[in-house]
């Protein structure tokens, strides 16, 4: 075929487009949704995922951790006695290398607040470091994070509420007295009794017969530090932390042995952030409080070295230079023997399980529309060529070639889908810009719809932008409605030229 | 313009001329009842996905986490993460006692007595499990224990008799310890009055329930053996309570709450955390579902639209032999609403089909998840749920959903001039 | 067997012969020498009380016990609910036998961390032989009235940085030799359980605590009372007690 030859035919299938505009117009909205659908979709899901990556990384591991290779392979039960001292020049070599590193303790313990007692995580970090390399330090629901050298706690909401520290945000009217009990004079209980007020419509809490009351949603945070004050005062965020020192004895034995401690601090905070791991049974505290008899006798030991990229985005995932083995290399013969490099997904099978079976429900739904787009461009692709047998007839006995037909339809169809495409990425994208950059508070259509179960959904969703899937939904599209022209012109060239000339 | 409709044979007459109409053309009728189709049977196919995967963790947390109804003492509830055990049900009575009263409650069909206590473990690869003791051929009579198999999950051997020295491992966990039927599983527990109690039952059974908690961590003992070591005197740490139907659950709840009066936490097993949080996003897949039989009706709509070109003669002709422009409309429209209803039925018939055959083949989660949902209740396998309302609802939702759509494009031939309709 | 159950018998048996005649102000050392060496006897049996009382709620074991020297010692539970169920300490092993398991266990590895029978102490801590001397670092720390008596006070600090209780105060009845009260510390300083001496009984030449209480601080409202009856010091009790064949009889 010459190329004048293939432009007329190319110049016919357009014009061939504009004889039923409004079927061209329906015909190519359909595909337009499918595109734009699947471009919201994958964004979406982009953007959970990528949150809750970001949320794993920000909040809750940073890119690598350097621990002892004995504690990896026991980390669930945190083995404390496989801590490793030295870390500080560790951090210097890592820190040369242009990471950021937030040293830390974790141990286990059981928290005792003057209402009940809680099995607790406790996470010792180093104040001043684990704000370079997590977020979850300025995500504080009320109060403020520990101050170095002090003995205090900031605590996950969930643990806060269930063992009555902090400030209630749905108390029961018994808990209110518990509150107004701790004012010290008629005008502090007026105002502690002021910031409360009685529950929306609540029908989860009226079947548990709770009734319920609720913080006062306009409740400054002049206000609230007010009430911290008062209750900090009456003693409500005083707690005692009993754990047991693990230490592997001295005599080279490998027994562990255990010592005994009891810990009195203050709870100054309650964490509630993006990352539900640091709501719930979980504290945060100095760990320079915990180097001496007072504390846990760590003695500069550690548990593991949070080690991220110095001054890495929060909206960015690890990058290669933050790989286990980037981090390896750039310590180099610093580390010692014994430790080991694990990047952060190698602490996340859980996340990794529950994204992998939402992706797979969510493409096949997608999967399904493309179908049903597909089936929408046959349906309109066969009309016009079973209306145009006649035409076509006439083209083929004025000596077009089969393979012209079946072109010229294709190229028709595959206008239609590029149309429809076109107009589905810009609707898609135009979609995206707000779930971008606002997201979809989903916490608060939980709580609307379902009412207050007593747990925070913390659900702030957001999209991503994906160029490379919203290029190929547009070239997919295209590509699947030219395809869906070829059937019914085949079948439309398998009839003789005479009958279809014939044909009404 | 005087034409109002002359009553239902009018509007028969009606649909008869659009019912004959569809079949001018029947590749074209065909593509628009494969579309309506395929929509109609996939919010089926999915409603019914969802519905399998909320039957699956309801199956599990009213199997294995708390009944329709779950009772236990207000003590059990403020250290639950404990499992306590000195805090039994309505202490100083008997489980078969209080089972005995609650099961005289109209629409209970079992009041099954249960404890958890947490175990250390001789092993040393394995230090703690969780000790369930249950009666299983009471149990059994109420419950499929392998929601995939619907059967007692008993991979190997028997479970433990009543009162015997015996018990049953998850596979999962005679994997890991290496134990296998006719070992001993020494172990250590605390009783209600905090003496350490030593146990080493024989394994007697392995078994796999398809949900991974139990099949890792749990130890099935016999519950009159658990309760004397423990040193309950017959009484019970949970009560499981099974109704007749589940939906009384909630009134049930109410009755056996007052039957045992205060000091009980009384739950409907529709306040467990996960079954909440399932239900209210199912919400966003009615969205999901919109929008795919939006899609399919464009089908429709395209189809009417090429319909009113193609007649436009006819409409012509119509209106000259005295059709009101009503009645026009009504034809193209009744032509478009039975394509959906046709479309609609073929979409249930298939998604009826499927979700039937899918029900009775389980699928298996770990392909999605790559295993690792440990902290959901979640059994390993679903069942796609087959329910007659499920396509019911696919049926009205599709013809509505088209039906709406096409009212629009229908109105168009109300606009077309018979006199110049006619020259053309 | 020294569990913690029997420690407040025990540690007071030791002091019992310490007992009597300490006029002026010993010193720290010798006072706790004392008290270590007379753990020291022949043999001891007697039936012990153990009422626990936690949230409203009592729950009364008893057991009888024997043991010969530090090494061997034999503990059997009489009450209804824990009938049957033996220890055995033997050679620096524990072995326990219970009707539920209807066989030998010995205890060994990790569980030898876990608390003994819901109280303060460990099972690894009832096979350590060491003494509080080797132990701790006494000093007198002055003198005080505890229960209406004239006491020594004396403080202990953990020689070792792995002690369980890294530091301990004895209340020791400045004329009778009596272990008045003790408290445990953990490593912050912090109180976390104490003992009071509720009785004490002439036994041939010795003092005895026949009943003393202990509170976990922690457990809030709890207190675990121990009586000691039949107290029988040095008479011979046979060696196949402390056998393999007594758990199983």
């Amino acid at each position: 075929m010459s190329a004048a030859g293939a432009r007329d035919i190319a110049a016919m299938a357009l014009r061939n487009l504009s004889r039923h505009k409004a079927k061209t117009a329906i015909t190519a909205v359909a595909v337009a949704v499918s595109v734009s659908l699947y471009i919201f979709m994958d964004g979406w899901l982009l953007g959970m995922n990528l949150d809750s990556r970001r949320n794993i990384v920000s909040y809750e591991i940073g890119a690598a951790k350097v621990q002892a290779a004995a504690y990896f392979e026991k980390k669930d039960e945190l083995p404390m006695h496989e801590s490793f001292a030295g870390w500080k020049p560790l951090a210097e070599s890592l820190e040369r290398a242009g990471y950021a590193v937030a040293p830390r303790f974790v141990f286990s313990g059981t928290l005792y607040s003057r209402s009940g007692s809680a099995p607790l995580v406790i996470d010792a970090v180093d104040v001043g470091l684990e704000g370079r390399v997590l977020r979850y330090p300025s995500s504080l629901e009320a109060g403020r994070f520990p101050a170095p050298g002090r003995l205090e706690l900031a605590i996950g909401s969930m643990a806060a509420e269930k063992l009555r520290v902090g400030i209630p945000s749905r108390p029961t009217p018994e808990e209110l007295e518990e509150l107004a009990g701790a004012a010290r004079d008629a005008e502090e209980e007026a105002f502690v009794r002021g910031l409360y007020g009685p529950a929306p419509e609540d029908e989860a809490a009226a079947a548990l017969e709770a009734r319920k009351l609720a913080l006062k949603p306009g409740a400054s945070e002049a206000e609230l530090a007010r009430l911290w004050e008062i209750l900090s005062a009456s003693g409500r965020m005083d707690v005692r932390i009993s754990t047991v020192i693990d230490q592997k004895a001295e005599d080279g034995s490998g027994r562990i042995l255990h010592v005994n401690q009891l810990i009195d601090a203050s709870v100054v905070g309650v964490i509630n952030s993006p990352n539900p791991k640091t709501n719930g049974n979980v504290a945060f505290m100095p760990l320079d409080s915990l180097q001496d008899e007072a504390g846990l006798m760590l003695g500069g030991k550690v548990t593991e070295l949070l080690v991220r990229r110095s001054g890495a985005s929060d909206a960015e995932l690890p990058g290669r230079d933050e790989s286990a083995a980037a981090v390896r290399e750039a310590l180099g013969p610093a580390l010692p023997p014994g430790l080991e490099v694990h990047g952060w997904l190698d602490y996340v099978d859980d996340y990794i399980a529950a994204s992998r079976g939402d992706q797979v429900s969510t493409r096949i739904m997608i999967l399904m529309l493309f179908v049903l787009s597909f089936i929408g461009i046959a349906n309109t692709m066969l009309m016009a060529i079973l209306e145009r047998t006649k035409e076509t007839g006439m083209l083929r006995a004025l000596g077009m070639t089969d393979g012209q037909v079946v072109a010229a339809y294709m190229i028709e169809a595959a206008c239609i889908g590029a149309m429809g495409s076109l107009a589905g990425i810009a609707i898609g994208c135009l979609i995206n810009v707000p779930m971008v950059a606002h997201g979809l508070d989903y916490s608060a259509m939980a709580e609307q719809i379902g009412g207050d179960y007593g747990y925070r959904i913390t659900a702030l969703f957001r999209s991503a932008w994906n160029p490379p899937v919203i290029v190929l939904s547009g070239i997919v599209a295209t590509a699947l409605s030219a395809a869906a022209a070829l059937l019914p012109s085949l079948r439309a060239l398998r009839m003789p030229v005479t009958e279809s000339l014939r044909f009404e | 313009m005087e034409g109002r409709m002359e009553g239902t044979g009018g509007l028969g007459a009606l649909a008869t001329i659009a019912y004959r109409n569809i079949w001018r053309n029947g590749r074209r009728t065909a593509l628009c009842v494969v579309a309506v189709a395929i929509a109609v049977f996939f919010n089926i196919f999915m409603q019914s996905w969802i519905d399998g995967m909320m039957d699956s963790i309801e199956e599990v947390v009213r199997t294995f986490e708390t009944g329709h109804v779950n009772v236990v003492s207000s003590g059990f509830e403020a250290e639950r993460e404990y499992c306590p055990v000195q805090y039994p049900i309505a202490e100083g009575r008997s489980a078969d006692e209080l089972a005995d009263e609650i099961e005289a409650l109209p629409g209970v069909r079992a009041a099954l007595p249960r404890i958890t206590a947490y175990a250390t473990l001789f092993d040393s690869t394995v230090k703690h499990a969780l000790l369930w003791g249950v009666r299983p051929a009471r149990e059994l009579a109420i419950n499929h224990w392998n929601l995939t198999d619907r059967d007692d999950g008993l991979v190997a051997g028997r479970f433990p008799g009543e009162g015997a020295n015996e018990c049953a491992i998850g596979a999962a966990l005679a994997r890991k310890t290496g134990l296998g039927i006719g070992d001993k599983l020494p172990l250590k527990t605390v009783s209600a009055q905090f003496s350490d109690k030593y146990w080493s039952p024989t394994i007697v059974g392995v078994f796999e329930f398809d949900y991974a908690r139990y099949d890792e961590g749990v130890i099935l003992v016999s519950f009159e053996r658990l309760g004397r070591i423990l040193g309950l005197g017959g009484a019970t740490q949970q009560l499981f309570v099974y109704a007749e139907e589940a939906g009384r659950s909630a009134e049930l709840r109410d009755e056996v709450a007052r039957l045992l009066g205060p000091g009980h936490v009384v739950r409907e097993w529709a306040d467990n955390y996960w079954v909440a949080v399932m239900r209210q996003s199912s919400f966003l897949y009615v969205i999901v579902f919109a929008v795919f039989q939006v899609v399919a009706s464009f089908l429709i709509v395209n189809t009417v639209l090429m319909v009113i070109h193609e007649r436009i003669k006819e409409i012509g002709m119509m209106g000259a032999l005295g059709m009101t422009r009503r009645e026009i409309v009504l034809v193209f429209f009744f032509e478009a609403l039975i394509l959906s209803v046709i479309g609609a039925l073929a979409g249930c018939l298939l998604g009826g089909l499927v979700t039937k055959v899918g029900s009775l083949f389980p699928i298996d989660t770990e392909v999605f998840t790559g295993g690792g949902m440990k902290d959901l209740p979640f059994s390993g396998t679903i069942f796609i749920a087959f329910s007659p309302a499920n396509i019911a609802r696919g049926f009205a939702f599709g013809v509505a959903v088209s039906a709406a759509c096409t009212i629009l494009p229908s109105l168009k031939s109300a606009f077309v001039e018979p006199v110049e309709a006619l020259r053309r | 067997m020294r569990t913690k159950y029997f420690r407040a018998a025990l540690a007071a048996l030791a002091l019992a012969s310490a007992g009597a005649a300490a006029a002026a102000a010993p010193s720290a050392a010798s006072l706790l020498e004392r008290v270590d060496a007379n753990e020291v006897y022949a043999s001891i049996s007697y039936e012990g009380e153990m009422v626990i009382e936690y949230q409203g709620k009592r729950y009364v074991k008893t057991f009888a016990a024997s043991a010969k020297g530090s090494a061997n010692s034999y503990v059997e539970f009489t009450n209804p609910e824990d009938r049957g169920t033996k220890y055995l300490k033997k050679e620096g092993r524990l072995y326990v036998y219970s009707p539920d398991a209807e066989e030998v266990m010995l205890i060994s590895g990790h569980l030898l961390k876990e608390s003994m029978m819901g109280s303060d102490l460990s099972y690894e801590d009832t096979i350590d032989n060491e003494t509080l001397s080797a132990r701790y670092v006494p000093t007198l720390a002055g003198e005080e009235e505890a229960g209406g008596r004239r006491a020594w006070v004396l403080d202990l600090a953990a020689k070792r940085r792995t002690e369980s209780y890294p530091r301990q105060k004895l209340w020791i009845d400045a004329e009778t030799g009596d272990l008045l009260r003790y408290e445990l510390y953990a490593l912050s300083g912090a109180k976390l359980k104490e003992y009071r001496l509720i009785k004490a009984e002439p036994i041939g030449d010795r003092r005895f605590p026949v009943e003393g209480e202990m509170r976990d601080l922690l457990r809030k409202g709890s207190r675990t009372v121990f009586k000691m009856r039949k107290v029988v010091l040095d008479a011979p009790i046979p060696d196949s007690l402390f056998s393999m064949k007594s758990l199983e009889r």
